[in-house]
């Protein structure tokens, strides 16, 4: 049987169906099952400073809303039917027989999990600089690596980011973070746009978080 | 079982931290040492594999580098599987998964709870509240349907929250407004004028400062955002703009006593907009006047400086001089000490 016709099976009992705009789960919403998207896209949302912003959009076949089973936070983010939807909706309790009757479906979770544990451990080296212009610095980098650009770059660099984002990734209070960029932008490191952020010179970034680094173990 | 049995000399390195690479080894026999910095320390952790253990599987299945140096102590007989090799064998036992699945949200909650624990000064936000904000958001930009998802959530999570009246009352608006009643109860309400007066077609958030604490005293906040945008312009290099926006920001802001602290960072970034002009007498005047009104503010030292960089590129050495030195001579020392000096040197 190959792995649609088991999920087909498996919709009479975890499916559910959604019209295009229906939401999902929203932001701050309790919840512990996570999803697999059948049909359809799903897009993921967030509130940041009274506009909402995509995060991700889902296809079939991804997994969505895990980390709900592993913590009892609320959502951190809204998932909105972008049109017709099917998913399957799972919780710790049915996991098991999900497991056993779609191992790939758990293969595609272990994936998901270790993606996870990297992107959170990444996180936790820019919270453990020492002050705010390094942790800045350090998430232009971050995020440099999700696009795949290379630190060592020494054109311009755009980032479709936010103050306020790059304020949440720092774990620091926006005002503090503005702060921060204003001065960036007065020597020149980088360019300040309503909706982007664009940095001079990564490299230099780089250098500079390294050096911070080095002194930070040597303490 | 699928794979390849490898014999690894002791001393010798199955794989490097920061090696790509999509293998997954089985440890048959032999001892293997996992080396790697702690995250919490960075102090060097030595994990030693026992027989019969996996390792290299998060790597593998993140196709990320490999976060451990896999180091050889006795000679040894690993299994090494691709990863597809490694998914076979997953959905074939899925105790494994099972296995992984825990070992996995363990480290993850683990990271977690150290990412939370630097995160620890964050307000702890309300959730109940936060939640309530959301169905306003959705409210407010007449998406109906999603706002009453939300308050319909609100209400089944929070029965007794701070905002249930408030939720019921916009639920009641959105399916007026949906059916197509219009009675424009909402807007009534929230204004506290009769209905009729306000009767629309579809509710409208007419309150937010009521709803929304942080939009209270708006007004400083509305500096801060301005000052920002004028900086942002000023980075984009449209300095007569943003020195139009600091112009405008500066007269509101002597009116506004909460905006005072930003006056003199105003004053200084008008004098640096004029510099960019190339308006130097305008400029000088403005760096002058803000030490003036301001003497010690922290960027006086920056404005000095200014005044004989406006000087040098006039080719007036002399009074360039003089400023550079000023800025030597003031206490406390900054980073823009070194810049004096350099520019002292050139001018001799």
């Amino acid at each position: 049987m190959s792995e649609m016709q088991m999920d087909a099976s498996m919709f009479d009992k975890f499916g559910v169906t959604y019209q295009p705009g229906d939401i999902l789960f929203c932001e701050y919403e309790p919840g512990n099952e996570f999803y697999l998207l059948q049909e359809g896209k799903v897009k993921v949302t967030k509130i940041v400073s009274e506009m909402e912003k995509t995060l991700d959009i889902f296809h079939p076949g991804d997994i969505f809303g895990e980390m709900a089973i592993l913590e009892d936070q609320p959502r951190s983010a809204t998932a909105i039917a972008m049109d017709k939807v099917k998913v399957l909706k799972f919780n710790k309790e049915n996991f098991n027989l999900l497991l056993q009757s779609n191992p790939q479906l758990a293969v595609k979770l272990l994936k998901v999990f270790s993606n996870r544990i990297y992107d959170a451990k990444r996180r936790l080296l820019i919270l453990t600089l020492p002050d705010i212009e390094s942790k800045a610095c350090d998430v232009f980098l971050m995020l440099a690596e999700n696009q795949n650009i290379s630190p060592k770059t020494t054109t311009p660099t755009t980032f479709n980011s936010t103050v306020e984002e790059i304020a949440n990734w720092c774990g620091e209070k926006p005002n503090k973070v503005k702060e921060v960029l204003i001065s960036f932008s007065n020597s020149g490191r980088i360019q300040l746009f309503e909706d982007r952020i664009v940095v001079k010179n990564l490299y230099e970034l780089f250098r500079l978080v390294r050096s911070k680094r080095k002194s930070q173990s040597k303490e | 079982m699928p794979g390849t049995l490898r014999n690894y000399k002791a001393g010798s390195v199955i794989y490097f931290q920061g090696d790509v690479g999509d293998n997954i080894y089985i440890l048959k026999s032999g001892v293997v040492s996992l080396v790697y910095p702690s995250i919490e320390t960075g102090e060097e952790v030595r994990e030693t594999i026992r027989n019969g253990e996996f390792f290299g599987v998060k790597s593998a299945l993140a196709k990320r580098p490999r976060e451990e140096t896999a180091v050889v102590l006795k000679d040894a007989y690993a299994l090494v599987l691709t990863n597809e090799e490694f998914e076979y064998l997953l959905t074939k036992n899925v105790k494994i998964i099972t296995n992984f699945l825990r070992v996995f949200s363990n480290q993850l909650r683990k990271v977690g709870k150290l990412v939370h624990s630097f995160l620890d000064h964050e307000e702890v936000g309300d959730n109940q509240a936060e939640l309530f904000k959301i169905g306003e958001y959705y409210l407010k930009k007449h998406n109906f349907k999603q706002a009453q998802y939300v308050y319909n959530t609100y209400l089944k999570h929070y029965p007794r929250g701070n905002f249930v009246p408030q939720a019921k009352e916009r639920l009641a608006a959105i399916n007026d407004a949906l059916t197509g009643k219009g009675s424009g109860t909402y807007a009534g309400m929230v204004e506290g004028k009769p209905a009729a007066e306000k009767a629309t077609q579809q509710p409208s958030v007419q309150s937010e400062k009521k709803l929304h604490p942080k939009a209270e005293g708006g007004e400083k906040i509305d500096i801060a955002t301005k000052y920002y945008d004028a900086v942002s312009l000023f980075s984009q290099e449209k300095y007569e703009e943003a020195y139009k926006l600091f112009k405008a920001l500066h007269s509101a802001g002597e009116l506004d006593e909460s905006a005072s602290e930003y006056i003199p960072k105003i004053e200084y970034e008008m004098g640096r907009c004029l510099m960019a002009m190339n308006e130097y007498k305008e400029a000088v005047l403005t760096f002058t006047n803000m030490i003036k009104n301001f003497p010690k503010d922290e960027n006086i030292k920056d404005a000095l400086f200014n005044i004989g960089l406006v000087y040098k590129m006039q080719g007036n050495k002399e009074k360039a001089a003089s400023f550079f030195q000023k800025v030597l001579k003031m206490l406390p020392e900054s980073p823009i000490d070194r810049k004096a000096k350099k520019e002292l040197a050139t001018l001799k």
